[in-house]
């Protein structure tokens, strides 16, 4: 074969392989177009024959506990991983304060991530596991709380924990029968549910650092079956396991050299680490080096923005110039309240800023550890995934729909000065996947490959493509996708190699969520390095509905879309908005030299929150400063520009 | 060992910690919303009587559902005890519709889940007692699971301990033939009886 043959035969190759053709197009000296149709068969009829990417997002979440995880448990949560996943996939389960609970549409996987550390105690005690008997103390209480005592039983279990005499061989950790039958079960759930091509239950477990309070959790998801993940148990905190997320990395690794299985951790809203979410110099007493950039991009390759204690996405005080930036803001301190926040931590928890830092520690290390894209989830601790404004089951059990819950304290922690409110509890998050199918191996695949985006609860489509080649009217083209694939890389992809005189340029498209409210805005958040080692950002209104009507101002920036909420009633209408943006946007201010990150925000239009829906429907007064709309919003993992 | 157990001590409260609360109670009385943060206290209640908390979502139907008033300003703190002293008052004339009724056979351990407030009638010499703010139940004792809202609406004779039993709204929790005979007994206080109305039917838990 001589070589413009082989180049030929190449491409028909490349072209048939659609996602590979689209990295091809991206390196410098890659086919033109139309060098890529002259040699491609006509087209079918159908112009859908031969498709081979993400046709559709699928919808779910990557952090849910139940009555397995300890603190859910001691909460008063009783629903199962079991009834968890009946939930998910669109049943109608009973919650745990007896109110019967369903969702607007199932959704298309859902990872149980229990707490590692005590998995599994509160049901087995409960219901006298034989383990739990087999202690004379475990058969003590179970015993009383036969025969009626169980209130002596509750006080002494809790006394117990919080004053250090806890038997040991009651305590749940890996090694143990009760602990292996723990997690056993929690697999047995997942493998249950899971149901390839309709619904996806992965195995998963949450690892809950907490050391002085700052939250360093992560969610470890499994690729695997039963057959592998059950070879092993969850990585804990306390021993066997550690604090330190370097050696939760090493747990990862020995898993997938032991089973040969797959392995992702995705961490937790860092809001409430006090700035140890994103270290730039040291970790746990260890500078941050290519070794760690390495391990860390490898492991962690998405990050969790949005969910229920807070959003993480940006923050007013570190993007004084985003006016969406200040939402659903919990910045109060650590998890535990016990340090108050100060303004030098928050660069080190948002995602924005870590993606930001990312590329200066790309440049001296030689590895960005913080190329992670993103998604939501809800971190509920109820077994319901139910992020609805309208359909709200809260964070924990004792926020579960009530009358008090809008004005009840969820946090105070007098020492600190912290208290933080029920009302301040946001109804988020999910996790939006670009997967080829609905299988735990393709769902997973999308989200190491980072085609995932963050949504606070509605379940908008969005798209996010870049590239140099997009023009005008691919915009205008009802197959954006078609042509995003083929003349770019998706969310969570990387552009190299600037051709000569040319800026990126971005095809970006959103719908609606088809029972959801109108969209607002699609933006473009692009941060970067500039030659003298400063980061910058910027945010573009790229689309936005009532073109004809808002125009930036002199300030640059878009008139307020308005409002259509009727908050006493709790409604709104689709007066205002539109169901669908799409345009191509290229950088105007794109210099070749200068490390880059994109990522799109579509911005809904304000519709009443759930304290809105709870103040109608139980007629409660809202506490002064409670918040009765909501500007839902998605957020695309970014598309990284890296200068050769 | 006892280091161990420091460690899953720690754990535990870590873990509680996970979503922000730490606080345990220190005292026999299981702690009460008056004097004490009772989120796990009320929580556990759900695991030793089996979905206790399901008065919770009876009651948040209720609300809706204006059977039972709405919120208002009466939550939140109670700095000089006004809400606690009304709740005694409330309290005691539940104790004399019980004691007019006849007295319990067995001693009744009475939880509102909204202050986690635990009170024991028992009948004394022939005479029914309450003792506010009392410690867990004892063993024996028939305990009933309500709400000050439900308990209010008892008193206040807008619905009656049968009609309150119907809607979820109060949980018994002991031997059966004791609730049965507890409903027998007492289900119609709250309310009187209106000319031909059947006493409440013990069928309906059996």
């Amino acid at each position: 074969m001589d070589k413009a043959a082989f180049k030929t035969a190449g491409l028909i190759g490349l072209a048939t392989l659609g996602l590979t053709l689209t990295a091809a197009a991206q390196d410098a000296g890659a086919p033109s177009r139309e060098q890529i149709e002259k040699v491609l068969p006509k087209p079918a009829y159908s112009p859908y024959a031969g498709r081979n990417f993400p046709t559709r997002p699928l919808f779910g979440d990557t952090h849910l506990h139940t009555s397995f995880s300890f603190d859910a448990g001691a909460f008063g949560a009783r629903l199962t991983p079991r009834d968890a996943y009946r939930f998910a996939r669109g049943e109608q389960v009973t919650a745990s304060s007896g109110q019967p609970a369903k969702l607007s549409r199932p959704l298309d996987f859902l990872v149980v991530a229990d707490h590692s550390d005590n998995m599994g105690f509160f049901p087995d005690l409960f219901t006298g596991k034989p383990s739990v008997l087999a202690d004379p103390t475990g058969r003590k209480w179970y015993d009383m709380i036969q025969s009626g005592r169980g209130g002596e039983a509750a006080f002494e279990i809790i006394n117990a924990f919080s004053q250090g005499t806890f038997p040991k061989d009651l305590v749940y950790s890996p090694g143990t029968r009760a602990y292996r039958s723990a997690w056993q079960e929690t697999i047995k759930a997942a493998e249950e549910a899971n149901d390839p091509g309709r619904f996806t239950a992965f195995i998963g477990y949450e690892w809950t650092s907490n050391t002085g309070g700052n939250n360093l959790h992560r969610n470890v998801i499994f690729r695997d079956n039963g057959d592998k993940a059950g070879l092993v148990e969850p990585f804990t905190v306390y021993p066997p396991g550690s604090d330190n997320p370097t050696e939760l990395w090493k747990w990862m690794e020995a898993y997938q050299n032991k089973t040969g299985g797959s392995v992702l951790a995705i961490a937790h809203n860092g809001n409430l680490s006090n700035g140890l979410m994103f270290p730039v110099v040291e970790a746990f007493g260890r500078k941050i080096d290519r070794e760690y950039a390495e391990t860390r991009a490898k492991w962690e390759r998405l990050y969790e923005a949005t969910q229920t204690k807070g959003d993480g996405e940006a923050h007013p005080v570190l993007s004084p110039n985003d006016e969406f930036a200040n939402f659903e803001r919990w910045d109060f301190g650590n998890l535990d309240g016990s340090v108050p926040k100060k303004k030098e931590m928050l660069e080190f928890e948002y995602a924005r800023s870590a993606l930001k830092n990312g590329l200066k520690l790309g440049q001296t290390l030689g590895v960005n550890p913080y190329k992670f894209g993103l998604i939501g989830s809800s971190d509920a601790h109820t077994g319901l995934t139910a992020m609805e404004e309208d359909n709200f089951f809260g964070k924990t059990t004792p926020q579960e729909p009530s009358p008090e819950r809008m004005r009840a304290t969820f946090v105070n922690v007098p020492s600190s000065g912290i208290r933080v409110m029920d009302w301040q509890v946001s109804s988020s998050g999910y996790a939006a996947v670009w997967a080829n199918e609905n299988t735990r191996e393709s769902i997973w695949d999308a989200m190491q490959r980072r085609e995932t985006y963050a949504t606070t609860g509605p379940r908008m489509i969005v798209r996010f493509f870049g590239g140099w080649d997009f023009v005008a009217q691919d915009a205008n083209n009802r197959l954006p996708a078609q042509i995003g694939y083929s003349k770019g890389v998706p969310m969570g992809g990387e552009l190299r190699a600037a051709p000569q005189g040319k800026a990126p340029s971005f095809l970006v498209a959103a719908l609606k969520d088809p029972v959801g409210a109108n969209l607002d805005r699609y933006q473009i958040v692009k941060g970067w390095l500039t030659k003298d080692g400063k980061l910058e950002e910027k945010v573009y209104d790229v689309a936005w509905a009532s073109p004809e009507r808002r125009k930036p101002g002199a300030d640059g920036k878009l008139p307020s879309v308005g409002s259509s909420i009727d908050e006493a009633n709790a409604s709104w209408t689709n007066t205002i908005g539109a169901p669908e943006l799409a345009t191509v946007w290229s950088d105007p201010d794109f210099d070749p030299g200068q490390p880059a990150f994109y990522y799109g925000r579509v911005i809904e239009i304000p519709t009443p929150r759930w304290t809105a829906y709870d103040a109608k429907r139980f007629g409660t007064q809202p506490l002064p400063g409670s918040p009765m709309t909501v500007t839902e919003r998605a957020y695309t993992s970014p598309i990284w520009y890296t200068p050769q | 060992m006892k280091r161990r157990c420091r460690r899953a001590a720690t754990a535990g409260i870590l873990v509680l910690a996970a979503v922000g609360l730490v606080t345990v109670p220190q005292d026999r009385s299981l702690a009460c919303g008056f004097h004490n943060d009772v989120t796990l206290a009320r929580g556990m209640l759900n695991w030793v009587y089996p979905d206790a908390l399901h008065v919770v979502g009876a009651m948040a139907a209720a609300v809706a559902e204006e059977r039972l008033p709405q919120a208002g300003a009466e939550s939140g703190p109670d700095p000089f005890g006004a809400r606690y002293r009304a709740l005694v008052v409330m309290l005691d004339r539940l104790k004399d519709e019980l004691g007019a009724a006849a007295p319990p056979p067995s001693a009744i351990s009475l939880v509102l889940v909204e202050p986690m407030l635990w009170t024991r009638f028992q009948s004394d010499d022939g005479e029914l007692r309450a003792q506010v703010h009392a410690g867990a139940p004892r063993p024996g004792d028939l305990v009933v699971v309500s709400g000050g809202k439900v308990v209010q609406a008892l008193v206040d004779g807008r619905f009656s301990i049968a009609e309150a039993y119907r809607l979820g709204l109060l949980r018994l929790y002991g031997a059966d033939d004791e609730q049965a005979r507890f409903l027998a007994t007492y289900g119609h206080v709250g309310r009187e009886r209106r000319d031909g109305e059947a006493e409440f039917p013990l069928q309906a838990v059996q």
